[in-house]
Parts: C-alpha cells; structure tokens; sequence
C-alpha cells in the first residue's frame, strides 16, 4: 500500500544552492515533487565534499547526496533564453518556486515573482538568500560563506571557550552549515504558512528570506539580555555563554569523552544526584549538600564529587546512570554513534536507501514521526540530468525538441 | 490586515523554550494560540530564566516575553480532574495540540492521542520530547544541551585538539521548535485538504542528528568518522579562513573581545585580500597561488592577517574587505544585531511590543517576509492567566462567578 503523504500533488521548482537545498529536501521528503532545476555544469553544491571514496565527479558527492534526497533533477542552462523560457514552462506548472539567485538575478532571467505570478497567480515564490533582497548589504554587493553568516547573524558571539581553557581564543563556527540549515527552516515553515493560506485565498505570494535574519533570531538569551539589561554574554566552553562566569557542566569522563552533567534545577533532582554520588563511594564529602541552604556555600563540594565521579567512570555510563534517576545528563557523542543504538534502531531511525547500483546507503532518518502521512526518502538524490526528459515531457516537449536542446547545449540529459 | 493562519486554534502546552518556539511561529502569523500553563507547575521561562524587570515574579521574565508574545495565556491545573475536563473542553474546539513535556505526561492525563482524538477526531497533535515516545531512552529526560550533546552537534563544534566548546546556547530549543512549527503546518495543511488529523512524534536528538551535515553519510561509505574543525573551512576548502582579533571601539567600554570572519573563496579573492591587507607582494607570490598550497603557508598568512586586522574596528575591517570583494563580517553580539546592524535595521527584525509588566520592548521578530500575509505583532506574551476570563469567557461560555471561583479553588489556576 502506497502511504498517503501530507504534501502529495505540491510540485515545487528548486533553483538552489545551499541555501535552499535543505528546504527542499525537506519538503520532498514529506511528499512534495521537487524538481530541482541545475545548470549544465550540475549544482556548484555537487563539487563540496566529502566524496563516494575518490568519485569527485558530479554525482560522488555525499554532501550533494545528503541535501537532496527525494528530488528530481533537470540539467537546464537558464541563463539561456530558451533555457529561461523552459524554466518558466516548470514554474508555471508548479506550486512554489524555490530559489536562491542573487538578488535582481531573477528579474533579468525574467523570473521573477512579477512575471512569474502573472502567468500562474496561485505560485509562491520564496527567495532565499544570505541577506535578504534589499538592504545596504545587498547594494554593497556583500559576499559571504557560512562562516561569515554566523558571524554577522550572531551564533558565533556565544561559542567557544573559557580563557581559563586558552588565551585570546576566538569565537567558534559550530560546524555543519548551520547558515544554511536555519534560513531553510524559515523558508519551509514559511512557505507552509503560504500553502495553508493559499486554500483560502486561492492566491501565492512572494516570500523573502534573509538567512541573516534567520540566525539573528536563533541565539535565545543574548538577545534579551542585551535588550533588557545592555549586557553582553561571554563565551564559556561546553555551556551557555553567561553574563557572570558560571559552573561548568561539561566533564571529560575516564574514557576520554566527555560528558554534559547539569546540575538539577529542582529538589528532588538534588536528592536523586547526591543519591547516585553516595553510591558511587562519595557520600562521606557531599553530605552537606542535602540541605539547599548550604549549597551555595560549599558548591566547590558537588563540582570536586563529579569531577572524581566522571575519571571514574565512562561517559556512557553515566549517561544512562544519570538519565534512569532523572537527571538529564547527555553524552558529548559523534553522530555517528547513534548507528548501532538500540534507541535509534528501535525507533528505526536511520534509513537505507537504495541508490540503483546495488549499493544502500545509510543515511539520517525522519526529523519527525507522522502517523498519519509519514515522512520518507522516496530516492537518492538526481544524478546530473537524470529526470531532464521525464519533466520535460510532463510539460509537453517533444522528444525531437529534447534532442535539439541538447544539441544546442540548453539542457543536459543523462541516456534513455 | 488578515493574517495567513487566521481562523485556526492551537493549544499551547509547551513550556521552557522549544514548545513555545514552534507555537509562536503560529501566532506570528495570525493563529489564535492559546497557553496553557499553571500555577501548579510554573513555566521555567517564568521563573528562572532571566532577564527580570523589578521584583521577580511569573509575569517579569523578558526570555518569557520574547518566546509567548501573541499568544493567549490561560492557567488550568493540570493535577485535578476538573482542570483537565475543562482541558478537554478546550480540546474539543481547538485544531491542534502541541507540547514538549517528557514521555507520559499527557498519557498520565489521559490525553495522549487515543485521548485526544476521542475528543476532537480530526485533532492534530505534536509531541516533542527530547527522546520520543517510543524506545528503550523514552523516559530520558533532555534540555537543550543535553539534545546538543548527544546528538553530535556538540562534538561537531570546537578545535579538534581541545574538548568540544559546543553551541553557547540552546539552539535545538529554537530548532526543535522550527521542527515543531513545520510538524504542525504539514500536518495542519493536509488535515485541510483531506480533513484527516494525525499524531507527530519528535524526538528532538533525532532532528538534530539530521543537522549533522555528511557525518552519518561519510561514516557509512567512506568509514571516517565526523570531528570538530574549528574555524577551518572543511569542505570546500578555503584558504585563508578563519576568526581574527580587531581592536575594540573606541572608548567602548564592553572590552578586548571583537573579531572579524574571513572566508577566501578563490584565488580572485586572495589576490584581493592580499592587497586589501597591504601585502600586495603576496597577490602574485607563487607560494599562496592555490588553496592547497595557502593551506600549507596558513600560519604565516594568518600572522599577517590578524596584525592588520587587531590594527582597525571590526566594522572598519569589515567594510575595507567587503569593499574589495572579500567575504568578511564581524562577530556581531547582539549589541550589534539589534542596534548597529543596517541590514538588519533595514529589515525591521525586532518589533517593539508593550507588556504591562516589563514595559516596551523589542523583541526577534519574524526573518521571512511575506508579501500579502506578513507577521504581525499584537501583543505582548500574556501575563500568567492573563486571559482566563475571555478564554473561558467567551469559548467555553463560563461565567465571571463560575470563573473567579474555579480561580479561588485553585483550578484555573
């Protein structure tokens, strides 16, 4: 039985780099048939690696493969007027354009939301890029990478160390391309509010995400601290960035990893904590500290007890020693880890996906769990040019017309 | 104006941060949301996580205002029967649930999805702990760093010879609940078109392993296993790329602690950089003609940069590489993103709203804009049952005496 999914018969048009590329994964994974359209050359996000071992071609990125699952691809060269005009051709049978050209871009390619609307009224039109379609950054023709957007959105500012742990360290990008995941969040949620509105009114819009913007609104207590109370945050390592230095919480543990131990908010989390340490043969130096009035004055106590406790012991262990008596402690573990977790393989988390060759590959599963419309990776990502004639003659191009186009090199199509 | 999700209800059980991120999205785009909370629990936003204005009390809380403003705020106590029917009753006119308790909260009540969908059959509910529902670790219990710490998010970030320095905030509280919202319009938006409700089960360290770029991928094809890069580019490679001190403002007084990103992304741009930093002589120089052979010189070329930049402002280094073509930008604090940032200014990003208690205020506005539905902001986050009255008022049809006594019995409360 084919399961019914939440965004079946939404065709959405993906002109993206990066900082699309994640929206659209993720609204094709939910269902939604993304065609995403790439120059001839293939997506500039085909040459980033990681690699299938040394495959440095179009198709061995795993980057690439990550980003793009679920999609159909069509190798189409729009800087072309025919290339253009077949674009148009894709957008004006869709329900949303996704893209991330540099802003105005789209005007000269005629595509954009004016030209396009006017053709097909209910299309949502959702720009994404680093800083928004207008604006002084815009005008001074401002480049960026990931590292310069968490700068200027602000992520970095609490991220990175103690002095105590090295002098004059600078802030820190946490890694992974987090630029590009949270303005595609914006974008997804955004053009889900557009979807949800357009039953209604029966008429799309325009939508214009600055990933900037995205981050500057993801950095949780700096921002009210400093509306509030003029106060910056410093950095501290392993924990939030704070206005005072305050304890920490992070602690290498006997096998080297390290471990995040909160101290618990409440009383009852205390007495279980002090309760695990007594066990655990440190009962005789915290003793002290079951009464809260005395806490604050011998807090070196209970920071001495889990530094002795951690060399002790390992990180999973007491991951899950800390965790069945309620305390939310969390191993610092690499992703990769969850692989042969029984949690994970219970809940089925990760997904092998069949990439046609004879290979599966394991890849990261369901952000959420639907009941009803599940989520799932219906394919690996589109080979360069895999899907050019299949979505070409969904929109009515003759198979005489497809071969001209690659004669003329306005599409590239992989073999029949 | 008439927002995009006028004319849908949500109730709001979610408290600290994640839950009420994904609902406030909602409300920022016209959905009546209605808060849900208690005396008999108190949100943790309202009482321990700062700023307060004056004297501390569950309506001082600047974090609470940021994260529940728009939204309707209503106290039920949850622990006595005749809370949680007056819970049902508000189930039964509502389009969603969301909450972010640990596993078997809403079960103990009665009112996990079997039990709310016995009420209202086309409910939509979200559920987001940090572990899921299901499971060998269902009643691990996680707050924000917790989920960054096992997810890998954590180890992903920091030089790779020192421990990990980690995010220096709950971001998976945000992103868990960038999750919740779009679990919640998916949902929401096929259960219109099909008039079908559904369960979502989020598990927020699953999420956040999916944020885990090419780790799990490069683990399983290529048996390499992720690590923490710093501020190295990684993949593409680039060189130079990094974090570099600039002197601090002029007389300001927040201290020595103000750095500049770069991030060369060709050899266009290194010819620029060099020139840019007065090291024309390098431009040319055969020894940093490529990223690979820049890599290797990183030291001497990194030496060079911070001296020019620890000699300027952030901002002065900044707009001389930016004008040269080089990408570059300051670590901005939120000094900066609220008040010194022209694109952000540009963009209108922090509304101001009033609250009766913490006064006028900005707060993180919304950084999509739509062109006919754009987010509003209407109010400011309810003080604690700010809103019994018109919520069981007017959609549950009480009386004030049935109301005020409810209030005195500690019920709605």
């Amino acid at each position: 039985m084919v399961s019914e999914r939440a965004l079946s018969g939404i065709r959405v048009i993906e002109i993206a780099d990066a900082y699309g590329e994640w929206c659209g994964k993720l609204l094709a994974d939910m269902g939604a048939d993304v065609i995403k359209i790439e120059p001839p050359s293939g997506s500039p996000t085909r040459a980033v690696g990681p690699f299938d071992g040394g495959d440095t071609s179009a198709d061995g990125s795993l980057y690439f493969w990550h980003c793009n699952t679920s999609k159909r691809g069509i190798a189409l060269d729009i800087e072309q007027p025919r290339g253009a005009d077949l674009a148009r051709g894709l957008i004006d049978s869709a329900d949303v354009l996704l893209e991330t050209l540099p802003p105005g871009r789209a005007a000269e390619l005629g595509l954009n939301y004016a030209t396009l609307s006017s053709r097909n009224p209910r299309l949502i039109h959702a720009a994404v890029t680093p800083f928004g379609q207008s604006g002084p950054y815009v005008d001074a023709g401002y480049r960026t990478t990931d590292l310069v957007t968490m700068a200027l959105g602000g992520p970095m500012q609490s991220c990175g160390y103690d002095e105590a742990d090295g002098d004059g360290l600078p802030p820190v990008r946490p890694g992974q391309f987090h630029s590009y995941h949270t303005a595609s969040h914006y974008a997804h949620i955004t053009i889900m509010v557009a979807l949800m509105e357009r039953e209604t009114s029966g008429l799309g819009q325009f939508i214009d995400v600055s990933a900037q913007a995205a981050l500057a609104v993801t950095v949780e207590f700096s921002s009210v601290y400093w509306e509030y109370e003029h106060v910056i945050l410093r950095r501290q390592t392993g924990r939030h960035s704070s206005a005072t230095q305050s304890a920490r919480t992070q602690y290498i543990c006997a096998d080297g990893t390290p471990i995040n131990l909160a101290i618990p908010l409440d009383e009852r989390g205390w007495q279980r904590l002090l309760d695990l340490l007594r066990d655990e043969g440190l009962g005789d130096q915290i003793d002290e500290l079951r009464e809260p009035a005395k806490r604050l004055e011998h807090a070196s106590l209970i920071f001495d007890a889990l530094e002795v406790l951690t060399a002790q012991r390992t990180s999973e262990d007491l991951f899950h020693m800390g965790q069945r008596i309620g305390l939310t402690w969390g191993a610092v573990r690499a992703p990769e880890d969850w692989l042969d977790d029984p949690h994970a393989r219970d809940r089925r988390f990760f997904v092998d996906v069949d990439h046609g060759d004879g290979r599966h590959v394991t890849y990261p599963g369901a952000p959420y769990k639907f009941s009803g419309t599940p989520w799932s990776i219906a394919r690996r990502a589109p080979m360069l040019g895999e899907h050019t004639r299949d979505t070409l003659s969904e929109i009515g191009i003759a198979d005489a017309d497809v071969r001209q186009l690659i004669d003329e090199q306005v599409i590239v199509a992989s073999k029949e | 104006m008439s927002g995009a999700l006028d004319g849908l209800r949500i109730i709001d059980l979610g408290w600290a941060m994640a839950g009420p991120q994904a609902a406030r999205i909602l409300a920022d785009f016209g959905a009546e949301v209605i808060k849900v909370e208690s005396r008999a629990r108190p949100d943790l936003a309202r009482v321990v996580f700062g700023p307060h204005v004056g004297e501390r009390t569950y309506d001082s809380s600047g974090y609470f205002n940021n994260f529940n403003r728009n939204k309707r705020g209503v106290t039920i106590n949850m622990t006595r029967d005749e809370g949680r029917e007056i819970f049902r009753r508000l189930v039964t006119i509502s389009d969603a649930v969301i909450e972010n308790f640990s596993s078997g909260v809403m079960a103990n009540w009665g009112l996990d999805y079997d039990g709310l969908r016995k009420l209202r059959e086309d409910i939509v509910y979200v559920s987001m702990a940090g572990l899921g529902h299901s499971g060998p670790y269902v009643d691990y219990q996680t707050f924000g760093p917790t989920v960054q710490a096992l997810s890998g998010l954590t180890h992903l970030s920091g030089f790779s010879d020192m421990q990990p320095a980690g995010w220096g905030y709950s971001y998976m509280d945000h992103t868990g609940g960038y999750y919740g919202a779009m679990a919640l319009l998916q949902a929401l938006f096929h259960r219109k078109r099909t008039g079908r409700g559904q369960y979502v089960d989020i598990a927020q360290v699953e999420a956040a392993i999916t944020l885990t770029g090419t780790s799990i991928l490069d683990y399983g094809v290529n048996g390499r296993r992720s690590d923490r890069i710093g501020n190295r580019s990684g993949e593409p490679p680039m060189s130079p790329h990094g974090v570099y001190r600039c002197a601090p403002e002029p007389g300001d007084s927040i201290g020595d602690d103000d750095w500049i990103a770069i991030a060369v992304e060709g050899d266009e741009q290194w010819r620029a950089l060099a020139i840019a930093i007065e090291r024309a002589a390098w431009a040319d120089d055969r020894r940093f003609a490529t990223v690979a052979s820049r890599i290797a010189y990183e030291p001497v070329i990194d030496d060079a940069i911070s001296a020019w930049t620890r000699a300027r402002s952030a901002k002065e280094a900044q707009a001389t590489l930016q004008a040269a073509g080089v990408a570059a930008g300051r670590v901005q604090r939120s000094r900066e993103l609220y008040d010194d940032d022209p694109q952000l200014a540009h963009r209108g990003l922090f509304p101001t709203v009033e609250h009766s208690v913490v006064g006028r205020h900005r707060i993180d506005g919304m950084p999509a804009q739509l062109s006919r539905t754009p987010a509003t902001f209407r109010r400011a986050a309810p003080r604690i049952g700010e809103d019994n009255a018109d919520v069981f008022g007017d959609l549950l049809g009480m009386t004030t005496d049935e109301i005020a006594h409810l209030e005195e019995e500690q019920i709605l409360w």
